[in-house]
């Protein structure tokens, strides 16, 4: 939208959404980094802040459907202001989960904090998440800006995501076999990774609302889930860490 | 220009739109229609069909020319010399605005009602039974079968059937305009013309037109001009924009009010010119 309304007051009030929920995704974002954080450097001082913030994020979620409805009842929107607020609601049901998933990692941290996890883990950990974590920024990023190309492409870099996401599910399995003293830690670990992986999927989600802001249409083809942990084996053992 | 002449004939007889609903067929179909208050041309190249039994809403700014569309189809402009229009209107597979096409033949088939509502200072049966008189010889008791029917279409016989006798002019505004659109369908015409039907209305009564025009539509075919946008959202199942006397775009109207294909009919719909 290149026009302003003639009611300034609706661009104002499109414009404090928009705000809002770029404060939502940032504080989402900054959740999110802490509790992999917490995770990885068994910070339990880091974790018990994220779950306590994590309220902040259900807070600004209320604060923006209470205002979403106000601008519904005062403009009753249509086309791209209809899209862009519809938009609005997707992404902040999509942030609400990074936020329950950051918490959930964050618990998750305060009870394996301290287990001996194996380097090769750790560093695959820290690059899923950072890869999860740019790709939540940038999707608020395409949102904000209403970049349609910018979206398009973090939609498509959930590949990498998946696919990584896989690799580190088999490689934790294996070493669970090997490892029977540290089974419950790698457990906990599982489930903090298919977390990092589900942020990734929330940034797609994010990344295409952004499209549907831009262009006023939702990508047309289908995004590939290319997660292959759930149809992993239960007998891979050592044999395959690839 | 805003466009080419936009071809909805193409997207008659069948065509998927947007919404995956399919157009019908066109009660009244216009041609290549210009129309000239005498040297301004107010219409160009219209090319404009009315679905049957569908609500066709025209929106566009004031001055745009929807009006004078509306008027065009019963003919309303041959009154006033300077004022002409070109190209055809066709009905039934003629053209009605062709000086051959009687006039008193059009205005029976096509009702219209206008923005203010103007009954006659007569009874209220008296004035739908007036038009009925002037085209037709009934009995005293079809006549009344015929009033009644009017009165109960256009959801006025409740209010109505105890004040018959009565004087219309003692109606509030909202069953005036009622009382209007059952002496315009008491004619049984096939086309109903609705120029800004609920302007001079409250909410209350805005809804009672707006309900009676979703009634409507199983009989006849409706093309209402109205300047409030979520009233033609809501009751028209097609909506026609219309700018500087041109048909800007026409289409299915959830369509057009969810994802309108021309930048200028976005524009005007979310109130960013107008």
């Amino acid at each position: 939208m290149t026009k302003n309304h003639i009611v300034k007051a609706f661009d104002e009030e499109l414009g404090e959404l928009t705000t809002l929920i770029g404060s939502m995704g940032s504080l989402a974002a900054m959740l999110f980094d802490e509790a992999v954080q917490a995770l990885s450097q068994s910070n339990i001082g880091m974790a018990l802040n994220v779950i306590v913030q994590d309220q902040q994020i259900d807070a600004l979620k209320r604060k923006v459907t209470d205002r979403a409805a106000l601008v519904i009842t005062r403009r009753q929107p249509v086309a791209g202001d209809l899209d862009e607020i519809l938009a609005g609601f997707k992404i902040i049901e999509d942030l609400e989960r990074i936020g329950d998933l950051a918490k959930n990692i964050a618990k998750r941290a305060t009870v394996i904090a301290g287990e001996p996890f194996p380097l090769d883990i750790a560093e695959d950990v820290e690059r899923l998440s950072g890869l999860a974590s740019t790709q939540v920024r940038q999707g608020l990023d395409a949102y904000v800006s209403r970049n349609v190309e910018q979206a398009l492409i973090i939609r498509q870099q959930d590949v990498a995501i998946d696919k990584l996401h896989t690799a580190l599910f088999k490689k934790i399995l294996a070493r669970m076999t090997e490892d029977h003293a540290h089974v419950a830690g790698f457990v906990h670990l599982l489930f903090c990774v298919k977390n990092i992986e589900r942020v990734g999927d929330h940034a797609a989600n994010i990344a295409e609302a952004a499209c549907l802001v831009a262009t006023g249409v939702l990508p047309a083809d289908e995004r590939l889930a290319h997660d292959g942990s759930s149809t992993t084996p239960p007998d891979i053992g050592s044999r395959d860490h690839s | 220009m805003i466009n080419e002449s936009i071809s909805i004939f193409t997207a008659v007889a069948g065509n998927d739109t947007n919404s995956g609903k399919v157009i019908g067929p066109a009660k009244m179909t216009a041609r290549n229609l210009n129309f000239y208050y005498g040297n301004f041309q107010a219409l160009k190249n219209i090319n404009l069909d009315l679905p049957e039994k569908s609500v066709t809403a025209l929106i566009g700014p004031s001055g745009c020319g929807k009006s004078t569309l509306l008027r065009i189809f019963n003919r309303i402009y041959a009154i006033y010399p300077k004022q002409r229009a070109t190209g055809e209107v066709l009905f039934n597979g003629e053209n009605v605005i062709a000086p051959s096409y009687s006039i008193n033949r059009l205005r029976s088939r096509i009702g219209m009602v206008f923005q203010k509502p103007v009954p006659f200072p007569m009874t209220i049966y008296d004035n739908v039974a007036y038009a009925i008189r002037h085209y037709e010889k009934l009995s005293r008791t079809d006549m009344d079968s015929r009033v009644e029917q009017a009165l109960r279409d256009a959801a006025l016989w409740d209010e109505a059937k105890d004040k018959l006798n009565q004087s219309a002019l003692n109606f509030s505004g909202g069953q005036q305009q009622r009382l209007c659109i059952a002496r315009a369908i008491a004619l049984k015409p096939e086309v109903l013309l609705l120029d800004e039907p609920t302007s001079a209305l409250d909410p209350i009564a805005t809804a009672k037109i707006e309900q009676l025009i979703e009634d409507l539509k199983e009989k006849y075919t409706v093309l209402i001009v109205t300047h409030n946008m979520q009233q033609a959202a809501r009751v028209s199942d097609y909506t026609g924009f219309i700018f500087h006397g041109e048909l800007v775009e026409f289409g299915n109207t959830d369509d057009i009010f969810t994802n309108p294909a021309k930048q200028h009919t976005s524009d005007y719909i979310t109130g960013r010119f107008g």
